[in-house]
């Protein structure tokens, strides 16, 4: 029923993403969110059933060819959900979940197919995804409306490589709040650099420090502030290179941890232990040491990690739209975002 | 009529017969034996039976942890069941449906963390594990069967050697395995990728209670940074807070035959207490949580 | 001209460049300070005159102040300052009642309040000020000013200039403190030295030998302490060779004297890292020792024989002794993992290769000095399989670790290990995976000192090596000049502590970072 050109859409957006032709998690999602919509509005489908076979195609087609990417299935797992909550709401029946509750109170052996026609479903969907569109939009603004209730006058905050969400934080919370800001390079992609002379230039004191000052400087540091490439179901994060250190550090100088995400950031994933080829991913080595270096390439390795496993326990804080949570409570957040279902497929 | 006596024999039948069947699960079903053979006309005297065979099989010399929690959630059950419907014949019948129903989700539990478990078993892995649980035991062969190669370590579990016949059983499987002194585990725990164990039941606050020895592992995993896997169903989650070692019920540390003969003060223990804090995650059939997760599902069922 | 108005945002900057306040300030220094001490009348008692002739000062004093305090003032003379000006404050306020001010005019002496309270707010506002100058030349001071405002926007003046005259810029500059870290402000004084230093150059007493040490020490051509220890004794060395004798001082008080003026000389081109400090201690303690008795010549080979043995003992067998405790510990199949280059760490890592210890080694390296790149051409030489990453890679090899082995730059009293900035956070990543953590360090560089932050003592690289890529590609952060709030921030040194390293490895034996004043009490003991 499936062959691959029907995955055509699909495609062109993972090869965009490989492109970096978008590049920031929130195009992607958004991208991604529009995508689901066309797709809803123009494919034929019969069912709710059919609509989730189409949209779970596409994620084990995102999941085969860039594993790593986790902000464009988010969107789609929890437009799976949406789905599956139309069409609950539409049959009035009652979807089965995996819990204690459910486990005792369920009386029937019958399990929801989704296989019920229903005329109001497309446009139902419809509706809830242009509102899920509106709360991707905003994400970013309500993160950073949070910024006075994290940061107080004259602290010094740390941050690590650039994130467009952290950037826009800090600017918020510089509105009124007076405070400096060390920004750790990152290299060797020095994403710090720019991010820390956007900083200054919103007249925020900056400093740069390279990476291997962490420790010495975070001694002085109130509170450590970043950003996430995603949040994984134990709580702990899959974030830029170098943030593992970083966070051991501050726990080492009992420094909170504050961890900028977005919803679509959540992924039901566990880390299987400290497995980076499954986990990371790694660019050019080029990057570390220069091809000029000459012979001495042939008889080296060099790795050039891009990500970093940061396990839950040196995350103090996940701030999102919806405010601000523990990593002990992201296994909620999860089931709130995503059908149980869903999570691995 | 159903007499303590004959519950009892009832529970340990099913327990011998089937080396498989959880201590919990043969308890439910003892409790389902109950319903049907009842002759009692309300609700509260039908309970009131359920309590009664409950005692009666926290006497014998199984674990009461797995017993306790089970049975509160079949209680927890038939309450709920006994909401719907008036007529005491009728609810009879629905909760005898529904506990069928019930015992085939709680013996498909096991299935269902085997297959989510075994995923975290990587080749060439050396796993540690404590005494014999038979969760963890199927979770390995699955492994095995999916062509992985890794390496066990068992503790020889005292008091009563469990580990001797886990080593066996993975040996029959072709696992490659060591047995261990329980006095070596921290020796041990430098070399192992992560540890692996069952429970006898979970507690509110999501750690665990378990074969003594249990805590000294994850004491000593903690401090080497290595991952604590508890292996669950979910019908052992209960409601209970141990404050520590000493706050654990001595029901659960002791066997009736001890506790009726002897001075409990000289005595080893059965079970030690795992807070959460050592416990990185926990496979149960509702999937895999985190300890803090294990609270959320009980204050769901019972509040 | 733009920074101060982005600084005083309520500040108009009239026609001629000037704002306001720095054409009053010019308006009120063209005033001769005699015309206040002439205004006092000379009936008033002696005590009031003085006082009187005291306000007359202060005023000009309070000028200067505003300008005019030395670069390194501490925070507490800052303090005496402002509390003087309070004082003059007070006094002023006092003669008004008194009606000694009738020659002055008010509106003259409300400027002058304002100037002060100006001045006060300043100073609050201030931590270390511009180099003195004295008030005599003031007023040329202010003329230059005028003149450099006016062609303020021809770039930079060149350097001796701006020491010797100051720039109106530089003076608005110190008031902002832009490209300064507060945390490390301690620190900065290292590049005004540098540049005294630079005339420092044409000093005829210093001895060759230093001179171009001190520019390689200055160019960061000599480094790593152990290098710039035997780059010291070699200088030394030469001195001692080429040191005529004095016709009437002794030689080795004669030699005493130039070698301090030498390493005062050195000093300000870097500071001392704690091996030369230690190795100049021993020296100058051996110099006081020899029989004056001796001929010149005898002296002269008994101290190059001194430094030989200093050289050889201290250093090159301590660093043999290590070597061999370390390769005991280095099994076949090893990976081990290090920080950047130390010279120890290399000798260590290649005599275990040459004895046939078969291991990998990865070199993990640290911007902005990038030193590792060295010990990997080094190693690779030798046939060492190797790998290499930037330190944001620590945690993705540090699970293939087997051991980390780092150099040091001083071990502290307290059992902190001084090192090149990052080692703390190899340390502390390689404890989390459980890794052993070996440091290897003389005992000469033990230090007495103590300390638990790296910023009290510590020395700033270039921070304009920052702002390139590893090939010196700008990035976002090159025009970091003109971003007044931007500050690129480069610490040489960082201290580990005590928790995070596993075992000190000294040529004594191996020991834990706690057992540091226990060697240095063995060797105080051993040398007296």
């Amino acid at each position: 029923m499936l062959d691959q050109e029907n995955l055509s859409d699909v495609s062109n957006l993972v090869s965009d993403i490989k492109h970096k032709k978008i590049y920031n998690s929130f195009d992607v999602a958004l991208k991604t969110e529009d995508l689901l919509e066309k797709l809803i509005l123009q494919r034929q489908w019969k069912s709710a059933r059919e609509l989730m076979k189409l949209v779970k195609s596409r994620i084990k087609f995102i999941r085969d060819d860039l594993p790593t990417e986790a902000t464009a299935t988010n969107v789609m797992r929890h437009i799976l959900k949406i789905i599956r909550e139309e069409y609950e709401s539409a049959s009035k029946k009652k979807g089965e979940g995996q819990s204690l509750h459910q486990l005792v109170t369920s009386n029937s052996s019958d399990i929801l197919d989704y296989s019920e026609s229903l005329s109001s479903l497309r446009s139902s969907i419809l509706d809830h995804l242009g509102e899920y569109k509106v709360e991707i939009e905003s994400s970013c603004d309500n993160i950073a409306a949070q910024a006075s209730e994290h940061i107080h006058m004259d602290e010094m905050i740390m941050t690590v490589g650039k994130s467009h969400t952290v950037e826009k934080f800090l600017k918020c919370a510089a509105k009124d709040r007076n405070f400096k800001v060390v920004v750790v390079e990152g290299a060797p992609f020095y994403y710090g650099h720019s991010l820390a002379a956007s900083l200054a230039k919103s007249n925020i004191q900056t400093t740069v420090i390279p990476d291997s000052a962490v420790f010495a400087m975070m001694s002085r540091v109130n509170k450590v502030i970043i950003g996430t490439h995603t949040v994984l179901a134990n709580g702990g994060l899959r974030a830029s290179s170098g943030i593992h250190a970083v966070a051991l550090a501050a726990k080492q100088f009992s420094v909170p941890v504050v961890v900028l995400s977005h919803m679509y950031k959540f992924t039901p994933l566990y880390v299987v232990s400290n497995n980076h080829e499954a986990f990371n991913i790694c660019a050019s080595p080029a990057d570390v040491i220069p091809q000029s270096a000459g012979k001495i390439l042939n008889d080296i390795e060099v790795y050039n990690p891009i990500f970093d496993y940061v396990p839950p326990e040196l995350v103090t804080l996940f701030i999102s739209h919806q405010g601000g949570n523990a990593p002990s409570y992201v296994y909620r957040l999860l089931s709130e975002l995503y059908h149980q279902d869903d999570y691995d497929m | 009529m159903t007499t303590s006596a004959n519950i009892q024999e009832y529970f340990c039948k099913i327990i011998k017969q089937d080396e498989d069947v959880s201590v919990g699960v043969a308890a439910i079903r003892s409790l389902m034996e109950v319903i049907k053979f009842s002759n009692s006309e309300t609700v509260q005297e039908l309970e009131a039976n359920l309590k009664e065979a409950i005692e009666a099989m926290k006497n014998t010399n199984y674990t009461v942890a797995a017993i306790n929690s089970a049975c509160e959630l079949f209680i927890r059950f038939i309450t709920l069941a006994a909401l719907d419907t008036r007529d005491f014949e009728k609810c009879k019948k629905i909760m005898l449906a529904r506990g069928h129903l019930f015992i085939k989700k709680l013996e498909e539990a096991r299935g269902k963390i085997v297959r989510l478990a075994a995923n975290f078993i990587e080749d060439g892995c050396k796993i540690l594990t404590h005494s014999r649980s038979r969760v963890v035991l199927q979770t390995l062969r699955k492994a095995c069967k999916q062509n992985k190669k890794f390496e066990v370590f068992v503790t020889i579990s005292a008091p009563d050697n469990s580990g001797k016949r886990m080593v066996k059983d993975l040996e029959t499987e072709g696992i490659p395995c060591t047995l261990i002194l329980d006095s070596a585990i921290g020796y041990i725990m430098e070399q192992v990728n992560f540890i692996m164990v069952g429970a006898e039941g979970v507690v509110e606050s999501g750690g665990i209670v378990n074969k003594v020895g249990s805590y000294t592992m994850a004491v000593c995993a903690k401090e080497v940074k290595k991952p604590f896997y508890v292996l669950t169903e979910s019908f052992k989650f209960s409601r209970l807070f141990p404050l520590g070692q000493q706050d654990l019920p001595e029901e659960y540390k002791y066997t009736s035959d001890i506790r009726r003969k002897c001075d409990l003060s000289k005595i080893h223990p059965l079970v030690d207490y795992t807070p959460p804090s050592y416990i990185t995650l926990l496979f149960t059939d509702l999937g895999i949580l985190t300890p803090s997760a294990v609270s959320d599902e009980l204050i769901k069922l019972y509040l | 001209m733009e920074k101060a108005k982005k600084e005083n945002k309520n500040e108009k900057v009239g026609p001629d460049g000037l704002t306001k306040k720095e054409r009053r300030a010019l308006k009120l220094s063209a005033r001769p300070p005699q015309d206040n001490r002439s205004a006092t009348e000379p009936t008033q008692n002696s005590l009031e005159k003085t006082q009187v002739n005291k306000l007359g000062n202060t005023i000009t004093e309070i000028q200067n102040t505003i300008a005019a305090i030395s670069m390194d003032s501490s925070k507490s003379l800052s303090e005496k300052e402002q509390r003087r000006l309070e004082w003059a404050k007070k006094l002023e306020e006092q003669n008004k009642e008194k009606g000694v001010d009738k020659n002055v005019s008010k509106a003259e002496l409300k400027a002058k309040r304002r100037e002060m309270q100006e001045a006060q707010r300043q100073l609050k506002t201030e931590h270390s000020k511009p180099v003195t100058k004295t008030p005599s030349t003031e007023k040329k001071d202010v003329e230059k000013k005028l003149e450099t405002i006016q062609k303020h926007d021809t770039k930079k003046v060149d350097m001796k200039k701006e020491e010797t005259k100051i720039s109106p810029k530089k003076d608005i500059k110190k008031i902002i403190q832009p490209h300064k870290v507060q945390l490390v402000q301690h620190l900065y004084n290292e590049e005004i030295l540098k540049l005294e230093a630079n005339a420092v150059i044409v000093h005829q007493d210093i001895h060759p030998a230093f001179i171009k040490l001190g520019v390689q020490y200055g160019n960061k051509v000599v480094l790593g302490s152990n290098a710039r220890c035997l780059a010291l004794l070699a200088a030394l060395k030469s001195l001692i060779n080429d040191l005529k004798s004095h016709p009437k001082q002794e030689f080795c008080r004669y030699l005493e004297t130039v070698l301090q003026v030498s390493a005062n000389y050195l000093y300000t081109c870097r500071p001392f890292a704690v091996s030369m400090t230690n190795a100049l201690r021993y020296f100058k303690l051996q110099l006081t020792q020899i029989d004056t008795n001796l001929k010149d010549s005898e002296k002269k080979a008994k101290l190059q024989d001194i430094i030989d043995t200093y050289i050889d003992d201290d250093i090159n067998k301590a660093g043999d002794a290590i070597s061999m405790k370390v390769r005991e510990k280095i099994s076949n199949g090893d990976v081990i993992l290090t920080y950047g280059c130390s010279s120890l760490i290399r000798k260590i890592l290649l005599e275990a290769h040459n004895d046939g210890k078969k291991f990998q080694v990865i070199v993990v390296d640290g911007r902005p000095l990038l030193e590792g790149k060295e010990l990997l051409r080094r190693l690779v030489v030798a046939g060492i399989k190797c790998t290499y990453v930037l330190i944001n890679a620590l945690s993705y090899v540090m699970n293939s670790v087997t051991k980390v082995v780092l150099g040091a730059h001083a071990l502290l009293t307290n059992g902190y290990v001084m090192s090149r900035i990052g080692t703390a956070q190899v340390a502390l990543v390689a404890r989390e995976y459980n890794k052993p953590v070996l440091v290897c360090c003389e005992t000469y560089k033990f230090s007495e000192r103590v300390q638990t932050d790296s910023f009290v003592y510590n020395e700033l690289g270039n921070p304009d090596a920052l702002s390139v890529t590893h090939i010196n590609i700008p990035t976002a952060l090159k025009k970091w000049k003109d971003v007044a709030k931007l500050t690129p921030l480069s610490l040489l040194y960082d201290v580990t502590p005590p928790d995070l390293v596993t075992a000190v490895v000294t040529e004594i034996a191996i020991l834990p970072c706690t057992s540091v004043p226990v060697v240095l009490r063995i060797n105080a003991s051993d040398t007296t």
